[in-house]
């Protein structure tokens, strides 16, 4: 339990604490407008997934992947 | 010559500026304005103070005129614009690839967050933090110290059930909840608070401007 431990938790907190915020913030903007976004689970799967594949294939270069694997797949999810 | 007439060329445009921008200015703000942002100003000046009326009483924000149906799909692309950058976030910058088993449980999460900081985006921040380090440490600590790793979730099940209760304390003292009965001594001062618009008002009120709504 020295200082290094503890300054080790804090950043690794600080690193997992985004995605959550980021899901939170998504939770909020839902309930702002009085919805219960139930499947937020299934949108952050599509963004991961989509993340994951998009950069991968060759035909797209790696800025129009990016462009494109963040907003299209959770949206898309989300017309559904 | 040629001085004098370009001298007085440009006071003509001066003047025809001036009058332009006076005639501009008038439109601004009687001609054009006016009766677009009065008539307009719900449905399209501003789609989140639109969608935040719309989550506070969707019957007045019908009766408004509000596109209930695009605000509503607009709110659903954001929160899933947001919650696809949180999945690609987690990707990329905490896992650093990508598993057919990922399921982090930060849904339910970001429900208790969300219930947790009021629906106030900025307390969301030190509330993340404070859970990811709970859930962190709980991870860290369990082998040194022999903890189960349950512990950490029980202790965020008691924190919001202390959080409930809480809430329901705040909301029995006032008639109309806490944030409301907040808001409402705020815009209008030294009155009785307004009892809530119901259904039954809103179509009385529809009835009596001929269903313009």
């Amino acid at each position: 339990m020295n200082s290094a431990f503890v300054t080790a938790m804090l950043a690794a907190a600080m690193i997992a604490a985004v995605p959550l915020v980021l899901a939170a913030l998504g939770e909020a903007v839902g309930e702002k407008a009085g919805l219960l976004n139930l499947g937020i689970e299934g949108m952050m799967l599509c963004g991961a997934s989509s993340r994951s594949w998009l950069p991968t294939t060759p035909t797209m270069p790696g800025l129009a992947s990016w462009v494109v694997s963040f907003p299209a797949a959770p949206g898309l999810r989300s017309l559904r | 010559m040629s001085s004098h007439r370009r001298r007085r060329l440009s006071r003509r445009n001066c003047a025809s500026q001036v009058l332009a921008i006076q005639e501009f200015m008038s439109d601004c703000s009687l001609a054009w304005w006016w009766p677009s942002w009065s008539g307009c100003c719900f449905a399209t000046r501003s789609s989140g103070s639109c969608s935040m009326s719309l989550g506070r009483n969707r019957q007045a924000a019908l009766h408004a005129g509000m596109p209930v149906g695009g605000l509503t799909l607009i709110a659903l692309l954001a929160s899933g614009a947001m919650a696809g950058l949180a999945g690609a976030n987690d990707i990329l910058g905490v896992k650093g690839l990508f598993q057919g088993i990922w399921n982090p449980g930060y849904g339910f999460a970001a429900f208790a967050l969300v219930y947790l900081a009021r629906l106030n985006p900025l307390w969301i921040i030190p509330f993340a933090y404070f859970l990811s380090f709970l859930s962190i440490g709980g991870e860290m600590m369990a082998r040194p110290l022999g903890i189960p790793t349950y512990f950490v979730e029980m202790l965020e099940g008691l924190m919001l059930l202390c959080f409930a209760v809480a809430t329901w304390f705040e909301r029995r003292r006032s008639p109309y909840g806490a944030e409301e009965d907040v808001e409402v001594g705020a815009a209008n001062a030294g009155e009785p608070p307004q009892p809530p618009v119901t259904d039954a008002m809103l179509d009385g009120a529809v009835r009596a401007t001929g269903g313009r709504a």
